[in-house]
């Protein structure tokens, strides 16, 4: 402890261990986010001379509706998939436990595997699901049901609800292995304890495990929202890069992709997907006990 | 607490149960690889007519693009990306995990805003700077991007301040520097590597946004951009061949992860509650 704690002297040999990754971090990562922002502030070019704008196509986007429907899409999307995942995740994590010691590898093997499916072939895949008439969701839960067939990737209701399922099988299982993992390593005593002062099992859940899994499901559920407002392979696929029938579907890595390639220009399509950095500073700001929770432990 | 056997049986069979349905559109991909185009969207039929391999077949020989080279490929960026990844960021985990000094919160912060904003966010602007420093159309173009990984170094962070401290006190009273006693520390995190190594793997594997901007001519293309151009090629494409090569990169990451199944499972408890 004494020698590990805070050291006089410039601790030389961590600074070029950790070297090697900001200076990659900072040519790959900080440099194309600075340019980025000065990007942002041109005006709109393919070809030919930019001028310096300032903040105007920020200020453009407070106006645009079709901006906030995208924003709106986004917040819910991540809203709806974090939460749900992360409670699919608990109630598989839970089954598989509960399941037959020889059934539990091959049952999270088999949950895990449309988080390693590529993309290429999801969009094939809900095509069978989602498809208008004949889509097995429809066949097999809606039309037994006596309702009628929905129509999931054009009725305006339903394309959000389709890009939010599609991310939840994506990742449902896949969130249920870590959370297995950390439940594994609940500690025996501290539940027996519980136990023994006659928690049922259900506050034993929630008042022991839960908190004591919680950087784990934190990690998961940061990961989650950050895949909702970044990535792009969940829309693409259903919808190829429209925003759907009446915008229903536009999320905002798609908005951004549309007025790249298809209307403004590079600069107003770049000032879309910065535009979420106060969002999601804030969001970071507001869970700052995250990074507490994942690093807690050691070096005291 | 000890369930009991019913208990056991029922959610033994409700899992069962959910596992076939996360499993089923793969059981249809797996079909679909054997049927015609006309058959892969009638939703009626679910087993093919006739099982023969054909698509598999046009699928390696080339046929429709050249599948060894694409498979090639994304297995030089994903290979060379989860490698590197997970030394730099263990090397800085080390480094950030085993003690305190100015300035870790917020080289920590720095990893934080890695994850929040990912190089996905200023895809274009990246396009731009890997074509400045020559890397446009290259591999190495759809390497570079993924080598800083927030997640990662938050991971090893975590990692390296599990170690035992007795371990490094014991290491640094024999006058071991930083160095050596990171690389006596690797054979105690091999397995927390490998777990990572293969999430990145997986993740880079995966990659669509940068590598479609960044690889340009066919011969550079990765297998899921190859897939997504044949599939937006034209409706007479066998959609057959795209579920026979989406079936086989399947089975092969899934056989990669059942070889490290039982180790992934211990360095990621270790990992959860330590």
């Amino acid at each position: 402890m004494r020698i590990s704690s805070v050291s006089s002297i410039f601790p030389w040999g961590r600074f070029w261990l950790a070297a090697p990754f900001f200076l990659c971090a900072v040519a790959f990562w900080a440099v194309p986010l600075g340019k980025g922002l000065w990007m942002s502030m041109q005006s709109d070019s393919y070809w030919g001379a930019t001028h310096f704008v300032g903040l105007k196509h920020y200020a453009d986007l407070l106006e645009d509706s079709r901006y906030w429907k995208a924003f709106g899409n986004t917040f819910w999307l991540a809203t709806w998939v974090t939460s749900l995942t992360l409670g699919l995740a608990l109630v598989f994590a839970a089954g598989i436990r509960a399941s037959a010691k020889w059934l539990r590898a091959p049952l999270s093997f088999a949950l895990m595997a449309p988080g390693l499916c590529p993309p290429a072939a999801m969009g094939i895949l809900f095509l069978l699901l989602f498809h208008g008439r004949a889509g097995l969701l429809n066949q097999w839960f809606v039309s037994p049901l006596g309702l009628e067939p929905i129509n999931w990737l054009s009725d305006p209701g339903f394309v959000l609800p389709a890009i939010i399922l599609q991310s939840v099988w994506r990742w449902a299982g896949f969130m249920s292995f870590f959370v297995a993992r950390a439940w594994d390593a609940l500690p025996r005593d501290v539940l027996e304890a519980g136990a023994l002062d006659g928690a049922s099992a259900w506050s034993g859940f929630w008042r022991i495990r839960f908190p004591m899994m919680r950087p784990t499901v934190l990690f998961c559920g940061l990961y989650l929202i950050v895949d909702c407002v970044s990535q792009f392979a969940g829309s693409y696929v259903l919808l190829g890069g429209s925003g759907g029938t009446n915008d229903s579907g536009l999320l905002l890595v798609s908005y951004s992709y549309q007025k790249a390639f298809q209307g403004s220009g590079f600069s107003s399509a770049t000032a879309v997907s910065l535009s979420i950095v106060p969002w999601i500073l804030g969001l970071v700001a507001l869970l700052s006990f995250v990074p507490k929770g994942i690093l807690k432990g050691g070096n005291k | 607490m000890r369930a009991s056997k019913g208990v056991v049986w029922l959610s033994s069979f409700l899992m069962v149960l959910a596992a076939f349905v996360f499993m089923y559109p793969f059981i249809w991909m797996f079909a679909g690889s054997f049927k015609s185009n006309l058959q892969i969207f009638d939703t009626q039929s679910f087993w093919p007519n006739r099982w023969n391999g054909e698509w598999f077949e046009a699928l390696f020989s080339g046929k429709y693009f050249d599948f060894w080279r694409s498979l090639r490929n994304s297995f030089f960026i994903s290979a060379l990306q989860a490698l590197a990844a997970t030394f730099l960021a263990s090397m800085a985990g080390y480094a950030l995990g085993i003690g305190r000094f100015r300035g870790r919160a917020f080289l920590i912060g720095v990893a934080v805003a890695l994850i929040v904003l990912p190089v996905q966010a200023s895809a274009l602007p990246m396009l731009e700077w890997i074509n400045r420093i020559g890397l446009f159309d290259t591999l190495w173009g759809a390497v570079v991007p993924g080598l800083a990984s927030g997640l990662g170094l938050l991971f090893f962070t975590r990692v390296f301040a599990l170690l035992p401290r007795d371990l490094l006190d014991a290491a640094r009273s024999e006058g071991a520097g930083d160095w050596r006693i990171f690389i006596i520390c690797l054979p105690l995190v091999r397995s927390f590597m490998l777990a990572y190594g293969f999430l990145h793997f997986v993740l880079a594997w995966h990659a669509h946004v940068i590598p479609l901007l960044v690889l340009h001519s066919d011969a550079q293309r990765t297998l899921p951009l190859s897939l997504a151009a044949l599939s937006g090629n034209s409706m007479n494409t066998p959609q057959a061949v795209i579920l026979a090569a989406s079936s086989f990169g399947m089975l092969v990451m899934l056989g990669v992860f059942g070889l490290l199944y039982s180790r992934l499972k211990t360095a990621l408890s270790e990992f959860a509650v330590g």
